[in-house]
């Protein structure tokens, strides 16, 4: 029986209301202490192997016969009019076999109908102009140098302080600030009285903090390839969503859903960038339905660099305030969050002020500001790892000034319950996680950590501690489904609408799948990332993949094990409810004896099928948090600015581990990410041409494996059964939040200097190192 | 990437008639700056003469008056080799940071030596000055990275920062360049190898006309000797330098009584302190200061507007330097 | 003159070795090496994703010799052997050492960088059996890897080294 229900789903600090239908009675959960045989256990990747031997067929690496190559031609201008746009002495040129641009394509709607696929007014250096398809790419490229376009240039800003301005030049019709609820400017957030709350507090701590745009730089660039047979279309694309290019792609061609097929089997890296679906998918359709030929249209990495998202940079003004005990008792926070020309919501960078800490009396206003600039897109806890920053360095600046341990005025200020509503949290395990964090760094749970300059320096070298903490939604929620189907060899196929975007969905839906059903997990094989081998399941986004999955492939599980029990009851002639299925073999409870191999029974059965279907169930009504704690070591060179990340200390609450060697992946995978936030990365605008001038992988910095810091990490690994019946929170963007702010509020430890800045290149430290020598020379004259 | 022509030279001598033969020609040889420059559009040859097949311009050989490195050695075979690790430190140091393993397998020190600048006004589509333009888009755009030496408009109009490491090595160890022309061969030491680009040359690098380079001379250096170039890169790895500093010292005991130092990434053209030599001349190693001779060293900087943390991070780096050599 | 040469505009004939097979195919002059593997040969394991030399996941063996196939012309190519990621696995797909402590030290995550990675890992092992975790780091350094698996990637260099000691 089908029924529907409302429930609350929030996806990266983003609270809105699904309608979803639910199909049948939810499974009890997994408590804790269940005897698990597959899941908490650490496996392998079930499709390493292809991952190992290029065998692995990447969007990019797909060729179907007779493939097009594709490329678009991008304005150079960051504001201009497109005058008129000639494609002919493209078209001309031997080899060429389609061309596109305002002047021959359909009328698509883009960017909430304010803009066209391909629209007379471009807004950014890299917004698209025209297209082309030839027959190899040297063609394409040869192609688009023939293209003829005269632009009217317009003026256009870059810098997000000056069009947040009232009366600055207005870039968009809709204005440079991103309108929140009831039209007003941006998203405001109050409770308690932060005002009289400031006049009382004892101490008050008052900074501006800022972040840089930081590029997901996925190694696979943002791109499709797509093949019509007939009316219908195969497309397959580097993305985080199936399911959404699909729509998307149907409703820009005015196609039926069902005509087009979306296929990302292996995926090169997302990190948030691929849940939006770029015009290229549809680009590639019109240029190859022109053609009469599959096409192939890749983002290069310049492309990649300047258009495909970025974690929009923040200023953020930031009040705290205390009293000498060390109770929080206030916190202000104005943030600017840079979206682009595009952009259309600012990340949450008031997550942290409002949920982190107990705190009765808070204000945040984000203001999202669009600039002529690539729009943003989410990039790994969008928000949060800003917001982090700020608030950590300045309550680590009360800790200093209170003379106050770091992790015992955290602990202090903990809080109990979300503050936002008044409802008790599913779980959360942030105590613990700072527990096992001074475990793991070796400093101990009872310790506290070393103070200001206590560590010393060798040589230049200074060496310092900083923690910081994290929380983060991660419940996921509906809809989400799968099916089961069971060979009749035993073998089992679990169909889903997901897919693996390289951080190991399918082996650890698969380790759900085979701990319910009591199969081995060899006997399965996991199809994802195909909208016509699986039903709908949601974006990798968010962290809400294994909470929306896990649940859904547990239940499609139980589904096909109760039948196979059905089964087994008839042959076995007892009731099925006395039969137990592990390890593929059916035996009758207490009756070792009985043992039979699920083969041997199906066997029986000839050519039929066993097919489970599973779907996720609603949320609960209190809110879903992960937590987590970092602590950071490093060195800073107090002559040449360099700083090292030596160890770091990760510890999370993200509910149950499913995977225990892939969920150190992800934790490893989000330091250095966080790291490079911290230390290296960051856009370069020049101010004048609005162009970004390290659009590549030499100049923009990610770290290197020489980087790598010493890194230790643990899930806390207790169940949230009230969260979903498999009892996993994400995990996915958890460790990415406090590693910059515990860098950070590190580099303070060991200098003295509070770095306000990120990334904390030599130059922002040699500059923080100067105007701090500078202050207290101040002070003493 | 615009199509060319292509041709393979056996020799620098056949090179060479080629360069002189034709319109806008390259010579490629590892490729690693060539292609890029290629696919950028910054470089796009007629005609691509490819020299990499030249045999002998791989070899390393020692002789009675110092080692002579063929054009074509490969970053990798020049940091690995025994003698350069013995007598030549610095220039191993030098081939041993840059980039990354694959390109230093791929790289050669003749093209290490001509690369062109990493400013990204240079590599991006800005018609700059270097290239041909009327303005240094670096001077009063985003110039974190550049020179904070020979910056007055009057020395040179770009501020671009010298990439190469081991040319900053090979500048403190008295390297020459030698090189073939359709009318012969010659050498010139690399102080005179590069020069500030002035409007009607705009290039770093003074070799003749349809010249090849075909080796890097080194003049012998004995085991007392020492050398060391360092570099403060923005990560840990595969970076072009903030700074590099090369100190290149010939000792009688403790006493130097011939010093050189040699600086990459602050200066459009690899930068020879001469100040500082001559306050080391004489002095004996150990006794000397980072911190006196770190001033003298950037006296004549005058950064742009965002790079002045290199003067602070220079010092900083030629003092560690110091102390290494002094270990 | 005795230098060979192919004129402008004009597509090459090549003779290749690769995996320790001769292919013949005719190219563009201003083919890399990356785009003739990926799109003449098929050979799609080896990956684009800089097309600049910046970033490691291009790397082929170059008659053993760990290069970037994008800043190598295809043209430039005839005479030498490559080997690519297809060409490590044994006949019967038995994996090599290293491919194997890949999958147990999962040192990868989206496996983009993956046969970039491995190369570079196959060929660092061969000139240096016994790397100290220094050396894995400074050996692997031209090998970006977004996902941040390079822990994995030192630990499986380094199980790689241990398994083939006990042999």
């Amino acid at each position: 029986m089908a029924r529907v229900v409302k429930t609350k789903v929030e996806i990266e600090g983003r609270v809105h209301e699904e309608t979803v239908v639910i199909e049948g009675e939810e499974l009890t959960p997994w408590e804790e202490g269940h005897d698990f045989r597959v899941v908490g256990k650490s496996v392998n990747r079930i499709d390493a192997r292809e991952r190992v031997t290029g065998a692995a067929r990447y969007t990019y690496d797909m060729h179907p016969a007779g493939m097009l190559y594709a490329a678009v031609l991008r304005s150079p201008h960051p504001h201009a009019r497109i005058v008129a746009v000639d494609t002919s002495r493209a078209a001309a040129l031997p080899g060429v076999r389609a061309a596109l641009s305002s002047a021959n394509a359909p009328d698509i709607k883009w960017y909430s109908g304010h803009s066209k696929l391909f629209d007379s007014m471009v807004r950014f250096v890299g917004e698209e102009v025209a297209a082309v398809a030839a027959d190899d790419m040297e063609t394409v490229r040869d192609a688009l140098k023939l293209m003829d376009v005269k632009y009217e240039v317009l003026p256009f800003i870059t810098d997000m302080r000056e069009a947040s301005r009232p009366g600055a030049l207005q870039i968009h019709p809709r204005g440079n600030v991103l309108k929140g609820d009831g039209g007003r400017e941006g998203d405001l957030y109050s409770r308690g009285d932060p005002i009289a709350a400031f006049k009382s507090a004892d101490i008050v701590v008052e900074a501006t903090y800022s972040t840089s745009t930081q590029l997901h730089n996925s190694l696979e660039t943002h791109g499709s390839v797509v093949m019509w047979e007939g009316d219908e279309l195969t497309v397959w694309e580097s993305t985080q969503y199936i399911y959404g290019v699909r729509s998307r792609v149907a409703d820009a061609l005015g196609m039926p859903v069902s005509k087009v097929r979306v296929i990302c089997e292996y995926m090169g890296g997302g990190f948030g960038s691929k849940g939006q679906t770029l015009k290229q998918p549809i680009i590639a359709a019109l240029l190859s339905k022109e053609a009469g030929r599959p096409v192939k249209l890749m983002l290069n990495r310049t492309e990649e660099n300047t258009l495909s998202g970025n974690r929009g940079e923040t200023i953020q003004k930031l009040k705290v305030g205390a009293m000498n005990d060390g109770t929080l008792v206030a916190i202000d926070l104005e943030t600017l969050y840079g979206v682009g020309a595009y952009g259309g919501w600012a990340g949450a960078v008031g997550g942290p002020a409002k949920e982190l800490y107990k705190c009765a009396n808070v204000r945040t206003l984000t203001l999202g500001v669009r600039t002529n600039l690539g729009s943003h897109a989410a990039f790994r806890a969008p928000g949060y790892v800003e917001g982090t920053f700020a608030l950590e360095s300045a309550l680590d600046e009360i800790c200093d000034r209170l003379g106050m341990d770091p992790v015992e005025f955290r602990r202090k200020n903990y809080a109990e319950g979300d503050q936002t509503s008044d409802l008790g949290y599913t779980s959360k395990y942030l105590l613990e996680s700072y527990d096992k964090v001074l475990e793991l760094s070796g400093i101990g749970r009872e310790n506290k950590l070393p103070a200001k300059g206590e560590l010393g320096a060798n040589g230049n070298w200074k060496r310092g501690i900083g923690i910081a903490s994290q929380t983060w939604s991660g419940g996921g929620g509906p809809p989400a489904h799968a099916l089961v189907r069971v060979n009749p060899d035993g073998t089992v196929e679990i169909m889903a609408g997901t897919q693996d975007i390289g951080t190991g969905t399918k082996t650890t839906l698969s380790q759900i799948a085979a701990e319910e059903l009591g199969v081995p997990l060899e006997s399965i094989s996991f199809r994802a990332g195909d909208t016509q081998k699986g039903p709908f399941g949601p974006a990798s986004w968010g962290s809400i993949t294994t909470p929306s999955m896990g649940p859904a492939v547990r239940a499609a599980a139980a589904d096909a094990r109760n039948q196979l029990l059905e089964i087994a009851s008839f042959f076995m002639e007892v009731p099925a409810s006395t039969l137990v299925l592990q390890d593929g073999i059916v035996t009758i409870e207490g009756r070792p004896e009985s043992r039979r191999p699920l083969k041997k029974i199906l066997d029986e059965v000839g050519d039929y099928m066993v097919t489970g279907k599973g779907f996720r169930g609603p949320n609960p009504t209190q809110p879903l948090r992960t937590w987590g704690a970092q602590l950071a070591e490093v060195e800073v060179n107090m002559e040449t600015g360099q700083v090292r990340l030596v160890r770091i200390a990760a510890a999370h609450d993200v509910g149950r581990v499913i995977n225990p060697k892939g969920l150190a992946s992800q934790f490893y995978g989000g330091i250095l990410q966080g790291m490079g936030f911290g230390l290296t990365e960051e856009r370069i605008v020049d101010a004048r041409s609005g162009h970004v001038l390290n659009a590549d992988l030499e100049e923009y910095k990610v770290p290197t494996i020489v980087d790598t810091p010493e890194m230790r990490v643990a899930g806390i690994n207790r169940a949230d059964t009230l969260a979903n019946h498999v009892g996993a929170k994400g995990a996915g963007e958890p460790p990415i939040i406090p590693t910059a702010a515990a860098i950070a509020n590190a580099i303070f430890n060991a200098t003295g200097v509070r770095v306000t800045a990120l990334p904390i290149t030599p130059r922002r430290m040699l500059e923080a190192l100067k105007a701090n020598r500078e202050e207290g020379k101040n002070a003493h004259v | 990437m615009h199509t060319f022509s292509y041709a393979r030279a056996a020799s620098p001598e056949e090179a060479s008639a080629l360069l002189a033969q034709g319109e806008n020609v390259q010579i490629i040889g590892g490729g690693t700056d060539m292609l890029p420059l290629m696919k950028e559009e910054i470089y796009s040859p007629a005609t691509l003469v490819d020299l990499s097949a030249w045999q002998d311009g791989h070899r390393i050989d020692e002789s009675p008056s110092g080692l002579r490195i063929g054009a074509l050695s490969t970053l990798a075979s020049i940091a690995m080799h025994p003698k350069v690790l013995q007598n030549y430190t610095a220039l191993a140091d030098a081939c041993g940071l840059a980039a990354s393993p694959q390109l230093r397998n791929m790289g050669t020190i003749g093209g290490n030596l001509l690369q062109q600048t990493r400013c990204w006004y240079y590599r991006g589509p800005f018609d700059c000055w270097l290239k041909g333009g009327d303005v240094c888009y670096a001077r009063k755009g985003e110039n974190e990275q550049h020179a904070i030496f020979h910056t007055d408009p009057k020395a040179s109009v770009c501020v671009s920062a010298h990439p190469s490491d081991s040319a900053a090595a090979l500048l403190a160890l008295d390297g020459s360049v030698e090189y073939t022309t359709p009318e012969g061969s010659g050498s010139m030491p690399l102080s005179k190898f590069y020069r500030l680009p002035t409007s009607d040359t705009r290039t770093m690098v003074t070799l003749p006309e349809n010249a090849v380079v075909t080796a890097i001379l080194l003049p012998q250096r004995s085991s007392g000797d020492r050398s060391l170039y360092k570099k403060a890169m923005p990560r840990a790895a595969w970076a072009f330098a903030l700074a590099g500093v090369t100190i290149a010292v010939r000792m009688d005991g403790d006493v130097i009584r011939e010093a050189r130092v040699a600086l990459s990434g602050v200066a459009p053209v690899p930068f020879r302190v001469v100040a500082v030599e001559e306050r080391m001349l004489g002095q004996r190693l150990s006794e000397l200061s980072g911190d006196l001779l770190g001033e003298e060293l950037t006296k004549e900087a005058a950064p742009l507007s965002q790079n002045g943390y290199k003067v602070p991070l220079l010092r900083g780096l030629f003092g560690e330097a110091l102390t290494e050599l002094q270990r | 003159m005795s230098a060979d040469r192919v004129d402008f505009g004009e597509k090459v004939s090549l003779a290749l070795t690769v995996n320790g097979k001769d292919y013949n195919v005719a190219v563009p002059v201003r083919r890399t090496l990356l785009d003739t593997l990926r799109e003449d040969l098929n050979l799609t394991g080896t990956k684009k994703v800089c097309d600049m030399g910046h970033c490691g996941a291009c790397t082929v063996l170059r008659d053993g010799v760990p290069v970037l196939s994008c800043l190598t012309l295809a043209v430039a190519c005839e005479g030498a052997e490559f080997t690519t990621i297809e060409g490590l696995s044994g006949p019967d797909g038995e994996l090599t050492v290293l491919q194997q402590a890949f999958i147990d030290c999962d040192g990868l995550q989206c496996g983009f960088c993956t046969p970039g990675q491995i190369m570079a890992g196959t060929a660092l092992l061969k000139e240096n059996p016994h790397p100290t975790v220094d050396e894995i780091r400074a050996g692997m350094a031209g090998n970006l890897c977004r996902c941040g698996a390079y822990q994995g990637i030192i630990d499986a260099v380094q199980q790689a080294a241990n398994s083939a000691a006990s042999k």
